[in-house]
């Protein structure tokens, strides 16, 4: 759906993006991770065409978008970090407008306006004025401007940022939705676990530069840190650690305390079922079973030697 | 492509309307202003037009030439109201009274015997009084040179009545009587009232149009430059659309003031399809000028400020407030460069039933001024929309 290719923009001294080449198929959420300032926003509005890159192409559904031109506008839909809306007018006012902008209208541009305002749950508000709105509802009516028209990729710089747990949790439900409707997203943030959470491959990047791309799992292999799963047993743990150990697939396994294993492994949601398994082999059972599995945040710090900073 | 246009233009038009900021300066603010100076440039009030006649020369041709020919013929058409005294003490009185501003007192014949007394403050009718007495003692005067050249020639003998008769037929006449023409509320060719009308609404239109170009700035700074950028709508076109919502804006509050004012304070703005041409040319000016503020300005204050203030100084130098134009030196010279004076000069060119041709001059130089101004400007601003 997007193929972004060798992607470079310089501001003065500064360079903003730095050969950046990324591609999402259709359907599919994908995440741009990276703290403020690492080139996100300058990559969106290349791709957009607000911003007039030094070298590199951007095609989106197989058209080629150029600055200055309107060519393939209507394939993409902007969710800008900014609020881009009228605080004057009301909710639906602001819909219908943009949806004038998209060539929609009438009977279609009502029922349009309508589903979208179910869908970022603002139905019940449509006719009151946008400045009367939470933070997170303007944000929500933010995020149904963009999806407005159809588009066949939709980006969303940082639509989370600023705003209380509740409007996050449903913005985020909101853009969870939007993979399921066959509609491609590009997602920026610089919150480990919202890029998680939706994005099936996340690339990071900083300085304007892209330093890895992949899913999650892929990113964790790269820098080689293990799954851990923490096994609590009703009885004596004699003789299961080395069981364990010596499980294929088990990296390493100790006693944490009396009655709790930790083994470290490759791939715990596949190894999980045997190493219950195992313990039953031992004649014990298992009481609890907790998993934690490397996040981004330690693939960031592992990439760049720094924690994401905000 | 101009369902867009036309979508983007309403919405800024719909969004002034719904604030009532450009109903209030491009509308009421005005509207008041030529109300108020309309009112308080009415002319000398009813006080100054109450003058006093006393006549104690008996029937001295002077005292019949004053009273029953100029004093007379003011009175009837409106421009005095006379009152009799019996001697020059009771017409004083009433003076000090303020029962009357000014009065003429007749005490005999010859030089000198004409008076006229008025209070400080009753210039206007001081002065008529003062112009009666001169043209009717001029007109005396030529009766008897007359006369006495006939005598000399032998065409007729002299005799009081024969004077008295010349007199009557002169008064009958209507000649010798003072005429008075309202100098003071002409300026150039149109009355006071359509040149304070004209002055605010070209003061006013400089700030009206702000609404559509500084629209620019405050989508910048709201957020939705950005995504009316990221829509199918051609930048070239949203900057049009700000254009247009300062030109109809402008072009209507223009409309209403001069309606206003001639409907309610009976200015007379001349041919209106000159004063049309007059407007738009006057509107493009106004647009050029905030046209180029927006792509100097970094901010929407920015801009309202810098355009508050030319407004002001051109307002000031085209003559909304004062002719500054006929007050000479250098701020005679810089009000040529202002709208505002072209502005008041093409409808000098109108006035007197002229054609709307007439206004084709100082429209065109109108034109050439927002030719001058906003094509830079429209670089400058057309930046903004720019990737």
């Amino acid at each position: 759906m997007l193929e972004v290719e060798g992607l470079r923009k310089t501001f003065d001294d500064l360079v903003a993006v730095d050969d950046l080449s990324f591609d999402i198929d259709e359907g599919e959420t994908f995440g741009l991770l990276g703290p403020n300032g690492a080139g996100k926003t300058t990559a969106i509005s290349m791709v957009c065409g607000l911003l007039d890159p030094d070298a590199g192409s951007i095609t989106v559904d197989g058209v080629s978008i150029e600055p200055g031109s309107t060519k393939g506008r209507e394939l993409i839909g902007l969710v800008p970090q900014e609020l881009a809306l009228y605080t004057d007018m009301n909710g639906w006012d602001n819909l219908a407008f943009f949806a004038r902008l998209y060539g929609l209208r009438g009977s279609a541009a009502k029922a349009r306006i309508e589903e979208v305002l179910q869908v970022v749950g603002l139905s019940d508000r449509a006719r009151d004025k946008v400045e009367e709105y939470s933070g997170g509802m303007q944000r929500r009516l933010n995020i149904a401007a963009g999806m407005l028209h159809r588009p066949k990729l939709l980006i969303l710089d940082e639509p989370t940022v600023g705003i209380d747990p509740q409007s996050r949790n449903a913005i985020l439900d909101a853009v969870a939705e939007l993979g399921t409707t066959g509609m491609s997203v590009l997602y920026t943030t610089h919150y480990m676990e919202e890029a998680e959470r939706l994005c099936r491959r996340v690339a990071i990047v900083d300085h304007g530069k892209m330093l890895a791309c992949g899913t999650r799992r892929q990113l964790v292999s790269m820098v080689d840190q293990h799954d851990k799963v923490r096994i609590s047993i009703g009885g004596s743990t004699d003789g299961t650690v080395d069981a364990l150990a010596r499980h294929s697939g088990v990296v390493a396994a100790s006693l944490v305390d009396d009655h709790t294993i930790e083994c470290l492994v490759d791939n715990a949601s596949h190894l999980l079922p045997e190493l219950i398994a195992e313990v039953g082999t031992q004649g014990l059972s298992v009481t609890e079973i907790q998993v934690v599995e490397p996040s981004l945040d330690s693939v960031f710090l592992h990439i760049t030697g720094t924690a994401l900073r905000d | 492509m101009a369902a867009q246009l036309w979508a983007l233009v309403w919405r800024d038009l719909w969004a002034r309307l719904r604030d009532r900021s450009a109903l209030v300066l491009g509308l009421l603010a005005p509207a008041a202003l030529i109300a108020v100076f309309s009112l308080t440039a009415e002319g000398p009030t009813q006080t100054d037009l109450d003058v006093g006649y006393a006549n104690v020369a008996g029937d001295a041709p002077v005292a019949i030439a004053i009273r029953q020919g100029a004093l007379s013929s003011l009175e009837a058409d409106g421009t005095l109201a006379v009152t009799d005294y019996g001697d020059r003490g009771d017409l004083l009185a009433a003076i000090e009274d303020g029962d009357i501003g000014a009065g003429i007192v007749v005490t005999g014949e010859g030089p000198g015997a004409v008076e006229v007394i008025q209070d400080s403050e009753a210039v206007v009718s001081g002065a008529i009084l003062g112009a009666v007495a001169d043209s009717s003692a001029a007109a005396v005067d030529g009766i008897g040179q007359a006369i006495g050249a006939e005598m000399i020639l032998g065409v007729e003998s002299p005799s009081a009545d024969r004077l008295q008769q010349r007199l009557g037929a002169l008064m009958s006449d209507g000649e010798g009587s003072v005429t008075v023409v309202d100098v003071g509320d002409e300026v150039g060719g149109i009355d006071l009232k359509t040149q304070l009308a004209a002055g605010m609404a070209t003061f006013f239109l400089f700030f009206t149009v702000q609404f559509g170009v500084l629209g620019l700035l405050e989508e910048q700074r709201r957020g939705t430059l950005t995504r009316l950028l990221a829509s199918p709508v051609p930048a070239w076109q949203i900057l049009l659309a700000k254009l247009l919502v300062s030109f109809i804006v402008g072009v209507a509050s223009m409309a209403c003031l001069i309606a206003f004012s001639a409907i309610l304070l009976g200015a007379q703005w001349g041919n209106l399809a000159g004063v049309a041409v007059l407007v738009v040319a006057g509107v493009l000016a106004a647009v050029s000028t905030i046209t180029l503020v927006v792509g100097l300005a970094e901010t929407p204050e920015q801009a309202g400020a810098i355009q508050a203030m030319l407004a002001l100084v051109f307002g000031i130098l085209g003559g909304s407030f004062f002719s500054v134009a006929r007050s000479g030196g250098l701020a005679s010279t810089l009000s040529v460069i202002t709208p505002h004076f072209w502005f008041g000069e093409g409808l000098v060119q109108l006035s007197g039933g002229q054609p709307w041709t007439a206004a084709l001059g100082p429209a065109g130089i109108m034109v050439i001024f927002a030719v001058v101004v906003g094509l830079p400007g429209l670089l400058l601003a057309g930046r903004t929309v720019r990737p």
